[in-house]
């Protein structure tokens, strides 16, 4: 589908519509991959941290953990199970997102050369389900009760770009439609400002404080 | 000493346990008292390891618990009013999950614990309700045989009936010569079961007395308000004067003048509401008065 637009796109001459598709694609993937990529040396680093840490602090286990009795080679064997399903979920999830991005990407182009068909409503409102994994956000921050540790991830620079994206939309597209993402964008930036309010200086203040390379150290997975 | 916690101190947030000193013998029961947010909890959680020491020891069955972590743990029976494990488990997946960790882990016993108390082996954890979780606790616990207890206020929400049952089992264990540290703000059990006594004011550990000579230390005097007045300002804890006549806490002493007031042996519950009381109206003053005793 994609590559039949960008045909169509060079062959009406559309080239800002084919060069903004196409970086845009591009950032995508790029983002999903570092995103990807930044998530598991955060889940690296803060399982590592995990292993050794107790109940009073910002990155921890469940507490069963802690008063079983093992020690903390036992509890990075166990650790190191949940690691390697963080990393396969890392992977599933960006590539789903990146999948998502692009489709939303492909609609927005071609809404602006070809007709308006039923099903791209459809696509778009799966794509932006997708991108705000509001659910998984929520029950991450229910479960820590402070725990805010990957915070700046889960974020997610995404949600800021889909913002500045709404301002690269093509201006053809309906009014309604520019609403609903208007409606979106603001959506997801009060979201993100309400945590960030809410814990970044928390985050701030400890990732200030915190000792990486000595986390660093006991981690072999 | 089965438990020895020496010059403990734990600082969260705006809240800190301070120099706390505890030693209780093998095979006693040592009840942990205190008001709402005396730092019970905090102790208890710092003595199994949840948090960890800023400054002293913990040293249970002559082993230090940030050394010998594993070997400390393995003799640890806990049970606490906020249930720790993970509420997805079945309570049968709790002990085929968990259990092996234990080395004495009987699942045969587990089994048994877990249907003379009620619970059904295919009921999720987050199902239960508070009064049930204490009791699946309390069968983990007994089927991996500890030496040392350490229960967070888990007769709060027992019904009657099991409260009975649990103490008659707290019994057997102390017989078998386990140690039991058990918080709990419904000191009538403990009037009648504790040996010892630790009172907890604003994370300090105020005293750990033998339960009976601590309420040999002092007595509940009743009189007219004017009668209560008399008495001598230095013995007094505190006060407290009725429409009818009041009572008070007093350390007791040889006089005759006593012999004019009704005297009884405060319970716990009496004790701690005048200590509480001496507490705010006297500060430090009532402190100094229980230090020496």
């Amino acid at each position: 589908m994609e590559l039949l637009l960008w045909k169509k796109l060079a062959r009406d001459k559309k080239y800002l519509l084919l060069i903004w598709g196409t970086v845009m694609a591009i950032s995508i993937l790029m983002f999903q991959l570092t995103e990807s990529i930044g998530g598991l040396l955060g889940y690296a680093v803060m399982y590592s941290a995990m292993v050794n840490k107790k109940q009073d602090t910002v990155l921890r286990l469940p507490d069963v953990f802690y008063f079983l009795p093992v020690d903390a080679a036992a509890r990075r064997k166990m650790v190191g199970g949940q690691f390697w399903w963080s990393c396969f979920l890392e992977a599933v999830i960006h590539t789903f997102f990146a999948t998502m991005y692009l489709l939303l990407t492909t609609y927005y182009i071609d809404i602006t050369v070809t007709r308006l068909y039923w099903w791209k409503p459809v696509i778009l409102f799966i794509a932006i389900f997708s991108i705000t994994h509001t659910d998984q956000y929520y029950s991450f921050l229910k479960t820590t009760k402070e725990g805010v540790a990957d915070l700046l991830v889960l974020l997610g620079l995404g949600k800021f770009t889909v913002c500045i994206w709404a301002l690269l939309l093509p201006r053809s597209m309906e009014p309604v439609y520019w609403a609903l993402y208007c409606c979106f964008a603001l959506l997801l930036l009060s979201s993100d400002i309400y945590y960030l309010r809410k814990y970044g200086k928390h985050v701030v203040s400890y990732y200030a404080d915190y000792d990486f390379s000595r986390e660093l150290k006991p981690f072999k997975i | 000493m089965s438990i020895e916690v020496t010059e403990l101190n734990k600082k969260l947030g705006s809240f800190e346990l301070k120099n706390i000193n505890l030693q209780i013998p093998s095979g006693y029961i040592c009840g942990l008292i205190g008001e709402n947010g005396a730092g019970k909890t905090t102790l208890l959680k710092t003595m199994m390891g949840l948090y960890g020491l800023d400054a002293g020891s913990v040293r249970l069955e002559g082993k230090d618990l940030e050394n010998r972590e594993k070997e400390v743990k393995n003799n640890l029976g806990i049970v606490m009013e906020e249930c720790l494990y993970e509420d997805y488990l079945t309570v049968e997946g709790l002990g085929k999950g968990y259990g092996f960790c234990y080395t004495g882990f009987s699942m045969e016993e587990y089994k048994k614990y877990t249907e003379e108390f009620g619970l059904s082996f295919k009921q999720k954890i987050k199902k239960l309700s508070e009064g049930m979780k204490i009791r699946l606790q309390f069968a983990f616990a007994l089927s991996h045989h500890p030496t040392i207890y350490l229960m967070d206020e888990p007769t709060a929400n027992l019904d009657e009936e099991f409260r009975k049952r649990f103490w008659e089992i707290c019994s057997i264990e102390l017989e078998r010569g386990a140690t039991i540290l058990i918080s709990s703000h419904l000191t009538e059990d403990l009037d009648k079961k504790a040996d010892y006594i630790s009172y907890l004011k604003n994370g300090e550990l105020l005293f750990c007395k033998d339960r009976e000579r601590l309420q040999e230390s002092f007595l509940l005097v009743k009189g007219e308000n004017y009668q209560l007045r008399n008495l001598p300002k230095d013995k007094v804890i505190s006060r407290e004067e009725g429409a009818f006549g009041g009572s008070a806490l007093i350390l007791p002493w040889n006089s005759e003048k006593l012999k004019e007031y009704q005297i009884e042996t405060p319970n716990l519950r009496q004790l701690m509401y005048y200590l509480a009381k001496g507490e705010k109206e006297n500060g430090t003053i009532t402190m100094e008065k229980i230090s020496k005793r």
